[in-house]
């Protein structure tokens, strides 16, 4: 073998050796421009923390995130004033058809029955909270609890939080009697239920902490580990969405989502991360 | 003598032009969106009494009712808070209260609605929630802080109405021999009535409006409201909960509608002040 041939053959393996060791986020290395995402607010940790990691290796790269709901998600990436939508929810068909949006699923997200931590109760079967949402059962005494009027807590139409819940808990027919106090996202959600001790709502599994109790379900508790291995059955889809096939900085963003890196930050903030579709 | 006709400047007159063709292409966009939606929407039952998804019946009528019911007692508590603030200001008054009450009163006009409905939240909401049982978010609730939301704009209504008339009769109805309670109870009052019938509907077209309160404070559950304490959802509060959900069908649609009616709520209202104001 030759100096010329040796030679080459050390800077393939040098290549193939830093190629192998990169991080997904070196791709951003470089990199210019801005990305803006708005739309669900389940999502926003997982955004946060990925646009964190980003920054780090590409100071370049700035990247806004906003809430504002599922909703706030479709119509802003539908008409071209963010590159990414958030929903909690799939898309409707009317939206697709609308907008022209792409969805790409990356993480599962259980949905969790919570009450005041000061409440006595910590099990429930689904039997029970349709008795409750049906007005049936009215106060905490007559589930073994405290005497104490059950104030029903749901999310605006249109949240994903809410159509999981309705859909795979309720079920599809059953029809809500209860007059139920309406939040619009999963903070309201928890501050509600953390300030009134008969409080009785729902919020994503990642939004569970000390200042709700998660309410175990037909004797499943409702973490992520449940989730996932289906035993919890209580689960959606988180997606982004975006105007057409995503390109450019986008197009980075979501498959570094996917990446194995991105699979570490989903499951920090508390999801099921999901393969690309 | 004859006075020449000023000719205004023409910035002044194109400000004027720019306002009114802002203001009447709001109302244009609001009202053919809402007729559109009324037609497209004809099987939502948009004006119906049931607001059921799965049905896909999306009836306004519980949050008009409950709209109304919110602007009527927060009015109700307002008005009596500002006449007895009222008392208070009057020339008669010892400096010593009439002053600070005057700046304290200025002040509330600078706190923003979310700083109430969030103190409420942590402070009223309990309170109610433990005198009246449920979840302390209601009618009643929201009403009180709509209340104090519009307290100061009713108090300084009724203060600049009164100017300098109190003064004025002050000296000649202590000679007849009122006392100055009884002048302001039974002159000056009954003097401004025209004022105090603005600063009322001014205070109901505010509460009618306000978004964040009812939204924080009144529970927001899509039903008639049977009592003060139960849970009701605005117009206003229904379009800030829905907008940030739905961009398409029926609750879309039920949006495009309530903007509509609060339109011609806040209209109505503007066109009884015009009309006092006339008789004034």
């Amino acid at each position: 073998m030759n100096f010329k041939k040796s030679l080459m053959l050390l800077s393939l393996m040098c290549l193939s050796v830093t190629y192998a060791f990169a991080a997904p986020v070196d791709v951003f290395k470089g990199q210019k421009g801005e990305i803006s995402i708005a739309g669900g607010t389940a999502h926003i940790p997982v955004m946060t923390e990925a646009a964190k990691k980003i920054s780090t290796i590409a100071p370049d790269v700035v990247i806004t995130i906003e809430g504002g709901g599922s909703g706030v998600g479709v119509k802003k990436v539908g008409e071209g004033i963010v590159d990414i939508g958030n929903t909690g929810r799939a898309l409707k068909q009317e939206e697709i058809n609308k907008y022209g949006l792409v969805s790409f699923p990356f993480a599962i997200d259980g949905v969790a029955l919570a009450v005041n931590p000061k409440n006595t109760i910590s099990e429930l079967t689904d039997a029970q909270i349709r008795e409750i949402f049906s007005g049936k059962i009215n106060n905490w005494k007559q589930l073994g609890g405290e005497d104490l009027s059950i104030n029903v807590y749901g999310r605006e139409d249109g949240s994903g939080t809410r159509q999981t819940f309705d859909d795979l808990l309720l079920g599809k027919d059953f029809k809500i009697t209860v007059p139920v106090n309406t939040v619009n996202s999963n903070g309201a959600m928890k501050t509600s239920i953390a300030n009134d001790p008969g409080a009785l709502g729902y919020v994503g599994i990642g939004h569970l902490d000390e200042s709700i109790k998660g309410i175990v379900l037909n004797g499943v508790e409702p973490t992520q580990l449940n989730a996932s291995t289906g035993a919890y059955k209580i689960t959606r889809k988180l997606y982004m969405n975006t105007k057409g096939l995503p390109e450019g900085l986008t197009a980075l963003f979501i498959d570094y989502l996917y990446s194995d890196e991105g699979a570490d930050i989903i499951k920090n903030s508390g999801y099921i991360p999901l393969p690309r579709p | 003598m004859i006075y020449k006709k000023e000719k205004i400047p023409c910035w002044l007159q194109a400000t004027a032009y720019a306002v009114a063709s802002f203001v009447c292409a709001l109302f244009a966009f609001i009202t053919i969106t809402a007729v559109n939606a009324l037609m497209v929407g004809g099987h939502y039952h948009l004006l119906g009494t049931t607001w059921n998804v799965k049905k896909e019946l999306y009836g306004l009528t519980p949050m008009i009712v409950s709209t109304l019911s919110l602007a009527f007692l927060s009015t109700i508590f307002c008005s009596i808070l500002a006449h007895g603030l009222f008392f208070w200001l009057r020339p008669g008054t010892t400096k010593w209260i009439r002053v600070p009450l005057q700046v304290f009163i200025t002040f509330m006009t600078t706190i923003p609605t979310v700083v109430y409905s969030f103190t409420a939240l942590f402070l009223l909401v309990p309170i109610i929630r433990q005198v009246t049982g449920g979840s302390g978010l209601s009618l009643f609730s929201a009403s009180i802080v709509l209340a104090f939301q519009g307290l100061p704009t009713q108090v300084l209504i009724l203060h600049n109405a009164c100017g300098d008339l109190e003064k004025m009769y002050l000296s000649p109805c202590r000679a007849l021999g009122l006392t100055d309670d009884q002048t302001t109870l039974f002159v000056t009052l009954p003097l401004i009535r025209q004022s105090r019938i603005e600063a009322t509907l001014v205070g109901f077209g505010r509460a009618m409006g306000d978004a964040l309160i009812p939204t924080m404070i009144a529970g927001n559950a899509l039903t008639f409201p049977s009592s003060p304490f139960d849970s009701v959802r605005s117009l206003a509060a229904h379009i800030s909960l829905t907008l940030s959900s739905e961009v398409t069908g029926g609750e879309h649609l039920s949006l495009l509608v309530a903007a509509f009616l609060l339109l011609c709520g806040s209209g109505l209202i503007s066109f009884f002040i015009h009309r006092l104001g006339g008789k004034q």
